[in-house]
């Protein structure tokens, strides 16, 4: 019982030293900027983009379900990796990949981000995308792409906001129960975090 | 439109006004008379007013303000206190940019305004911050005239440190590339290669820099070094924060 009273106790005092460290080092920042020492000030910079970045990802985390489309967490295969100011990369699974799954990743600064754009401004693009296994959806009102791997039979729903890219995979067979599962990612509180 | 409207990485448009001296200068050397006789023989056109508007209109929009960074560390400090994680990282974003631009112009100021006889042409100047760490900082200046070109670029936090450094600690790239070979400059292990009629030699300094020259200008090898050794690399390794990396001499 004492166990997971003590894995609280430690993830609190984990966030709290970030929340710290963020503010610390926009402090010693500003502090070495003001005496002419920007290579300390970038230094320190880099360290409050770090922290920031953790926390930024910890926050989508927390905003993801544990459930989709009747599919559990797999909480195992969840995954946050940050890159200094560069990108965070936050993805969670759901079910299991031998029979069915979903994934949804959080992909900050993807190189995916131009492709699907121009698919989702460009009329001839997208109706092009028809005859190819893609068109266009929205995800709580954000415009993206589905596209469907005819093989595989299998979906997968991009929806680019800045220069971030939501993508949502599944297998399952059906397009509206895929889009369903996708719109149970609460996207609009997560562009309002990003953005 | 400007290109910093494509939200790419911020380039150095203020650098240009600690140019405008040595622009003066690039120009007198280049043009030379024709450009004291052109003050001397007013043109047909100088009295066009709607001439006189352009150059008043452009005089305004030459340059940008460049980024207030103490404000974008408070805005930043003040956001995060408001848990309002977006825009903190907005602005230490910024901040970092800002930060960058001013060492890049510091190690801009400390380059040689003339390399083997060639003088630099400041419009050519460049400091390139993405304001993302590690992805990092580029500074580059330009010499140009009738022998050749030179380009001078240092790259801080980059990602083009990583073959500099893999060649000179695996031999064996240099010895099996054939036009490749390991120099020293000033004390400092580079990488000289040589495509096509351009050199180019590449010397990485601290932990995360790299000073790359490119010289289709340089007749040989010895004036590759020679164009080298008039870059101050210990001095931007002070500039840069960077701690020396002593070369084994073994």
């Amino acid at each position: 019982m004492k166990r997971p009273v003590y894995i609280i106790i430690l993830l609190l005092l984990s966030w709290t030293a970030r929340t710290q460290n963020v503010a610390t080092n926009i402090s010693d920042a500003k502090s070495a900027y003001s005496n002419g020492n920007y290579e300390d000030a970038r230094f320190a910079l880099q360290q409050a983009l770090n922290e920031l970045d953790r926390i930024l990802a910890g926050e989508i985390m927390k905003l993801l379900p544990d459930q989709t489309g009747g599919l559990s967490v797999n909480s195992e295969k969840d995954e946050v990796t940050t890159a200094g100011g560069t990108g965070i990369f936050v993805s969670r699974y759901f079910g299991e990949e031998e029979n069915t799954y979903a994934k949804v990743d959080i992909v900050d600064n993807s190189p995916m981000v131009s492709m699907v754009s121009a698919f989702i401004n460009n009329p001839m693009m997208s109706a092009m995308g028809s005859t190819s296994g893609q068109k266009m959806i929205k995800v709580h009102g954000y415009k993206g792409m589905i596209q469907q791997d005819a093989d595989e039979i299998e979906y997968s729903i991009m929806v680019p906001f800045g220069d971030s890219m939501f993508t949502f995979e599944t297998n399952v067979k059906d397009e509206a129960l895929a889009l369903e599962m996708a719109h149970a990612i609460p996207l609009d509180k997560i562009i309002a975090l990003i953005n | 439109m400007a290109p910093l409207c494509l939200g790419s990485p911020v380039h150095s448009q203020v650098l240009k006004k600690a140019g405008i001296k040595k622009a003066k200068s690039f120009l007198k050397n280049v043009i030379g008379e024709e450009e004291d006789s052109s003050d001397d023989t007013p043109d047909a056109n100088d009295d066009d007013p709607s001439d006189e508007a352009t150059k008043s209109k452009k005089s305004l929009n030459t340059e940008l303000t460049p980024e207030d960074i103490t404000n974008h560390m408070d805005e930043a400090a003040k956001a995060f206190a408001e848990k309002d994680y977006s825009e903190t990282r907005f602005n230490l974003q910024q901040a970092m940019a800002g930060v960058e631009l001013e060492l890049g112009r510091k190690v801009l100021e400390s380059m040689p305004e003339e390399v083997l006889g060639v003088p630099f042409n400041p419009d050519e100047d460049q400091v390139v911050s993405t304001g993302m760490g590690f992805i990092g900082l580029t500074i580059n200046r330009d010499y140009q005239s009738d022998k050749g070109e030179i380009s001078a670029a240092i790259a801080n936090n980059s990602t083009l440190l990583m073959p500099y450094n893999m060649a000179l600690s695996n031999p064996q790239m240099t010895t099996q590339e054939e036009n490749m070979k390991i120099v020293k400059v000033n004390g400092h292990r580079g990488v000289l290669e040589l495509d096509e009629d351009e050199y180019k030699l590449g010397i990485p300094f601290g932990q995360s820099s790299v000073f790359i020259l490119t010289c289709d200008a340089c007749a040989d090898e010895g004036e590759v070094i020679s164009a080298a050794e008039a870059f101050d690399i210990d001095g931007y390794l002070k500039i840069l924060g960077e701690s020396p990396i002593e070369l084994d001499e073994n």
